[in-house]
Parts: C-alpha cells; sequence; structure tokens
C-alpha cells in the first residue's frame, strides 16, 4: 500500500514538471549551452542563461536581433547563416562547427545544432538552436597535433644527428652510401631506397647502395645513363630535389618517366641531390608502397639528410684517394727496395770476381811466384769482371731512369731498314757462325726514334737469338711494312720458351725458366729495357714460342712517319 | 790429397777460387749448380765443401740437404759463399761452420779452408 502512495506522488511531480513553465526555466538554467529559438526568418525570440553566458548578450538586448551576428564576417559574406537554415528546413535538421563571434568580438569554436520546428500541421514556425563551446576541446586537439608534430620533428633531428655521427665516421663511399639508405628508408617509412653517384666520366650514375629493390629493377654497381629517364637522373639533371606523390603527379609532372613507372611496383618517389657546396655528388631515391606527399618537414628532412650525405661522401671519396695514393706509394717504394735489393744481389758476384782476381795476383807476387802468362790471365779476367759490371750498371740505370720517366729521347728520323742491316751485318762477323737472312722491302722504312736506343733494341733482341740458340743455328730477320708502322721479326731455332711464359721475360729481372735452368747468363734486364724503350717510342714488343726446344720469334712494331710527313 | 768441391755458378769466380786453392795444394772439383756438385759428391767425397746458394736447378740449400745423405758426407764442412744478405742465416740453416758474403777476401777464405783441412 505504500508503494502506491509513493508512485502517486512521484507522478504528480512528473505532471509538475511537465508544466510548460516549469519546462522553460528548466531550459533558462542550462548554463552549458546556449539554447534558444529562432523566428522563421531567423531573429531570436528566446534566450538561456547558457546563451547568455557563452555569447554575452542579455535576453532583451538580443531578443528580436537577427542571428546573423552571431557568425563571423566571412560567413556573413558568403550566405552562411541562410544556408544553414534553409537546409535545416529541408532536412529538419542541421549540425555544424565553426568559429562564432560573442558580443564583445571574440571568437569562440562552436558546436551547433540547428531543428526545425514545426506546428501539428507541418508549418515551420521557428527553429531551436543548441550551440557548445568547444574551443577548449580544438585547443586541446590542436595541443595534441602540435605535440605529435614536434615529437616527429624531434625525432627526425635525432635521426639525423645520429645519420651525421654515424656519416663522420664512414671511411669508405659504400658505407656513407648504406648508412644514407637506411636512415632515409626508417625515417620516411619508404618500401626501397638506393644511393648512386656519377661515373668518373660523368656520364652515369653508379648505384653504390640498393635495399628493397627486387635485383632486375636496380643492382649494385648498376650504371644509369644520366639521360635515361628514372627520378634519380632527373633531380640529377635539374640539380633539383624531384618529388612523386602518386602514379598520376608522375603523368602531369614527368610523363617522360611513365614509361618506368609502370613497370615499379611502388607507388611514389623521392629523389634528392646529395650536394655540397653546390656541387653534386650524388642521389639519394626512396619509393614507397603506397602515394605518398611528403610534408614540408618530411621534405626538409630529407635535404638535409643529402647534405650531410654529401659531406659523407666527400669524405670517403678524399679518404679512398688517400688511400689508394698511398698503396700505389707503398707498392712503389717495394719495388724500388726489390729492384735496388736484386740489383746490389747482382753486381756482388762480379765485384767479387774482379776482387779475387787481384788477390790472386798479390799472392802469386807474394809467394815469388811471379809468372807473365798467369798474370795476364789475372788482368783478363779483372778486365772481363769491370766490363760486365759497366754494362750491368747501364742496364740497371735504364731500367731505373725508365721507371721513373726520366729517360731523354733524342728523336729524329731514322732509316730503320739501314739499321738493321748493319747491326745484322756485325752479329754475322761474330765468332758464334750463326746463318743470319734478312729480308726487308726495296722502300725506305723510316720511323722517329732515337737512334742510339733503337739500336739498343734491335741489338738486344739479335743478341737475344744468339744467346739462346745453338751455335751456327739459322736467325731470320724480316722487316715487314704495313700501313701505319712497320713490323721487325726476329726468329731463332734455340731453346724457346716454355708455354705461358711469352710475357714474364719483358720483366725486370723476369727470364725463360728453361735459360736459368741451363745456366746461359743473364740477368733479365735487356728485354724488359726493349719494352720500355720502344713503349716510349709508340710501339709494342711481344714473344711467341711453340713451346720449350722450338724456337722463339720476338717482334717489334713501331709506327713510321707517313711519306707525307716526310716530304 | 784434400779435396774440396766448389760450388759456384759464375764460371770467372769459381775458376779463381780455384786457382787460388790449387796454388794451396788441394784437389778442386768445381761444378756450376747444385745438380752436377751433388753428382761429383756422390763420386769424389770431398773433404770440404765451398757452396754459393743461389744457383739454378737445385739451389745451395737442397744441395747440402741432399748431400748430407750421402754416405761418409753427413759432417762434411761447409763454406758458404754468397751475394745474399742473408747468406749468414741460409749458412746456419744448411749446417755451414762459416758464411762469407760476396765480394768476399780470397785470403780470408783460403785461411778457413786451411783450418779445417789442416
Amino acid at each position: 500500500m505504500r508503494s502506491s502512495m509513493e508512485a502517486e506522488r512521484r507522478h504528480a511531480r512528473i505532471r509538475r514538471l511537465e508544466d510548460a513553465a516549469l519546462f522553460r526555466l528548466l531550459v533558462d538554467r542550462v548554463l552549458d549551452y546556449a539554447i534558444f529559438a529562432l523566428t522563421p526568418d531567423g531573429h531570436v525570440a528566446t534566450w538561456n542563461q547558457g546563451a547568455e553566458r557563452l555569447k554575452g548578450y542579455v535576453a532583451r538586448e538580443i531578443i528580436g536581433q537577427s542571428f546573423e551576428r552571431f557568425y563571423t564576417e566571412e560567413e556573413r559574406a558568403v550566405g552562411r547563416p541562410a544556408q544553414l537554415l534553409a537546409a535545416a528546413r529541408t532536412e529538419g535538421r542541421v549540425e555544424d562547427e565553426g568559429w562564432r563571434v560573442r558580443k564583445d568580438g571574440s571568437r569562440f569554436w562552436a558546436d551547433v545544432v540547428i531543428t526545425a520546428l514545426t506546428d501539428d500541421r507541418g508549418h515551420l514556425i521557428g527553429y531551436a538552436k543548441v550551440t557548445r563551446d568547444l574551443t577548449e576541446r580544438r585547443e586541446a586537439e590542436h595541443d595534441r597535433a602540435a605535440r605529435l608534430a614536434a615529437e616527429r620533428t624531434a625525432e627526425r633531428i635525432e635521426r639525423l644527428q645520429v645519420a651525421t655521427a654515424a656519416l663522420a665516421a664512414a671511411s669508405r663511399l659504400v658505407d656513407a652510401a648504406e648508412i644514407l639508405t637506411d636512415i632515409g628508408m626508417r625515417t620516411l617509412g619508404a618500401a626501397a631506397a638506393a644511393v648512386a653517384a656519377p661515373t668518373p666520366d660523368g656520364a652515369a650514375l653508379e648505384v653504390l647502395d640498393v635495399r628493397g629493390y627486387e635485383r632486375h629493377l636496380l643492382k649494385p654497381q648498376q650504371r644509369l645513363s644520366i639521360d635515361a629517364p628514372y627520378a634519380m637522373t632527373c633531380a640529377w639533371r635539374s640539380h633539383q630535389p624531384v618529388f612523386l606523390a602518386s602514379r598520376e603527379q608522375v603523368q602531369a609532372a614527368y610523363p617522360e618517366l611513365l614509361g618506368v613507372v609502370a613497370d615499379s611496383p611502388f607507388a611514389a618517389w623521392a629523389a634528392v641531390p646529395l650536394r655540397i657546396e653546390g656541387c653534386m655528388l650524388g642521389i639519394l631515391v626512396l619509393s614507397f608502397a603506397e602515394p605518398r606527399s611528403l610534408d614540408p618537414d618530411e621534405r626538409g628532412f630529407l635535404l638535409a639528410l643529402g647534405e650531410v650525405g654529401a659531406q659523407a661522401i666527400d669524405r670517403a671519396r678524399l679518404y679512398e684517394s688517400e688511400q689508394r695514393a698511398r698503396g700505389e706509394a707503398e707498392a712503389a717504394v717495394a719495388a724500388q727496395d726489390k729492384f735496388l735489393s736484386i740489383a746490389a744481389h747482382e753486381l756482388r758476384t762480379p765485384v767479387a770476381a774482379v776482387k779475387a782476381a787481384a788477390q790472386l795476383a798479390d799472392r802469386s807476387i807474394a809467394r815469388g811466384q811471379l809468372d807473365v802468362a798467369r798474370f795476364t790471365r789475372h788482368l783478363a779476367s779483372i778486365n772481363r769482371s769491370a766490363d760486365r759490371l759497366g754494362a750491368l750498371i747501364e742496364d740497371l740505370l735504364d731500367v731505373s731512369r725508365l721507371r721513373t720517366g726520366q729517360l731523354r729521347l733524342r728523336r729524329e728520323e731514322v732509316e730503320l731498314g739501314l739499321l738493321v742491316q748493319e747491326i745484322v751485318g756485325r752479329y754475322s762477323a761474330t765468332e758464334r757462325g750463326h746463318r743470319f737472312t734478312l729480308r726487308a722491302p726495296s722502300e725506305q722504312v723510316r720511323v722517329d726514334a732515337d737512334p742510339l736506343r733503337l739500336e739498343q733494341v734491335l741489338d738486344n733482341l739479335l743478341s737475344n737469338a744468339v744467346k739462346y740458340s745453338p751455335y751456327g743455328g739459322s736467325i731470320e730477320v724480316r722487316l715487314c711494312l704495313e700501313a701505319e708502322g712497320v713490323t721487325v721479326t726476329v726468329t731463332d731455332h734455340g731453346i724457346g720458351l716454355p708455354v705461358g711464359q711469352e710475357a714474364g721475360i719483358f720483366e725486370a729481372f723476369g727470364r725463360g725458366s728453361n735459360a736459368t735452368a741451363r745456366q746461359i747468363q743473364g740477368l733479365g734486364l735487356g728485354l724488359a729495357i726493349s719494352r720500355q724503350l720502344v713503349e716510349v717510342h709508340g710501339g709494342r714488343i711481344w714473344a711467341a714460342s711453340a713451346g720449350e726446344g722450338q724456337g722463339t720469334t720476338l717482334r717489334l712494331w713501331l709506327p713510321v712517319v707517313s711519306p707525307g710527313a716526310a716530304e | 790429397m784434400k779435396r774440396v768441391l766448389l760450388v759456384e755458378d759464375d764460371q770467372g769466380l769459381r775458376e779463381l777460387i780455384a786457382e787460388a786453392l790449387v796454388d794451396d795444394g788441394y784437389q778442386v772439383d768445381g761444378a756450376p749448380d747444385g745438380a752436377v756438385a751433388l753428382e761429383l759428391a756422390a763420386q769424389y767425397p770431398p773433404d770440404l765443401v765451398i757452396l754459393d746458394l743461389m744457383m739454378p736447378n737445385v739451389d745451395g740449400e737442397a744441395f747440402s740437404t741432399a748431400m748430407r745423405q750421402l754416405e761418409g758426407l753427413a759432417s762434411v764442412p761447409i763454406i758458404v759463399v754468397s751475394a745474399s744478405r742473408y747468406s749468414h742465416e741460409v749458412g746456419i740453416r744448411v749446417g755451414a761452420q762459416v758464411a762469407l758474403r760476396k765480394p768476399f777476401d780470397l785470403n780470408e777464405l783460403c785461411e778457413h779452408v786451411e783450418q779445417f783441412l789442416r
């Protein structure tokens, strides 16, 4: 029974609240929302305390005024208030967010709902407008966005610092390139990246580091002609970054790239120059899996990365060229050391012979065994050794001068046919009894050469033929005139060369293994000197042999003086 | 008469050393390389070897190793005469008692020979 009485009382209370005046009071007391009615033509009809608090007007000031004054000038100018009312009328309800103006002219960010009010028959009798101030929430959102942006920027700056530190430690070009692709990819979330630098001739870009691309698209050491259509080469040619946010943008801005882009699994690209003090050192390219428009911050990051990358590449290049120069210098010193040690070694034996002969003569005198015939023999031995030493020193000096480029040629026009004839004649007269045949063209063969050096080379070819073939063997010498040069061929029928040793005999101290095995005297300098002498004359020298015991053919080619120039 | 095996690839120098040793009363067998020297050593066992190190075919080191295997030649004294800057080190390796470097003193060489063969 008691509960039914309570229910009765509750119903009475609800009926009291349903009373219109009471409901008005309720709306009036709401402070967090501006709730007011508008006439069909947009004039303020009612005003609650929330509206007064939000907009600053008291009821008597604003009732009867147009609601347009709540809008900003810009929105009034484009007829925004009327549009909203029209929309509310047709849709029944419209929601809007935007700046609204208070009585004092200050602005707040408002969330507005306008509802059309109709009577029982559907005639418009006005609008209900509920406005909420979202300024604080909006500011909080802005703050969050700004904080996120700041965090992203800070992160990029940190990545840039990490990159700078890592790049500073990179001493090789490929290391610097690897760091660039890695940082670029990770920071901007690219699916693939590559770094390329120009080839020495500047005609192409060579890929230094690459990741994320299929090998048929781009691989290490691949060379792209700078005229080829790629984002990389576009950036290289223009010295400007190339940002391609989507395939559509490629079509609009770089139609020449469409062919390449068609085959690419990627959807957006960025290529930035690696540039230092205006000097282009390379390109960093990033490819994205999805269309991607880089914001100014991200572009700034890439350009900055390009700059520190260029510094690193510059440094690495310097370091590498220094290393190379040092390596070459060390190799030259080592070669010089080896040369000196072999040279000194080879000089010791003839010096020992001179000394031994002199001491032997001394001993004979001391022992009273002085015998003219013996004494003469010792003197002859000293003489021979001294001659050998002299020739050896001359050869060693030649090798050294040729190696350091200090050999001076006194070039003049030389008639090669005559010179060859003279030298062959000289050799024919020696006691070793080799039989020479000489075949030469009837016309003159003129070469521009140092006659003494040319004689030295020809003499060396013939002395080799004599030295490495049996007494009485036949040696053929032939001169062959060609279009632009002349070939001198010296063929013997001697010990030949073991297979594969044809080139080695032209190296300093290089000799055929069969020559040393047979104890044929020689240092292995003559042909090395000849080769270098021929090369400084713009010619070539080479050897051929069918193998050990098959004889050797030495060939010399020299450019001839053209008949026109000679006359 | 004591026998000296002289292994030296330079013919002129070989003849000069041989002449000095003959003057001093030794029998000298000259060899231009290690291979010939080995044949001579087997045929005419030497009382002393004068050995160059750098020679074609069988060099001084290979020769001394092979010679020491020959009957009665395990402890024949060796005098190394070489142009090599390492003649001393290699000399020790081949078990030489003396190592001289070219150009050497002929009297000094003969004195060493005399010490061993007296």
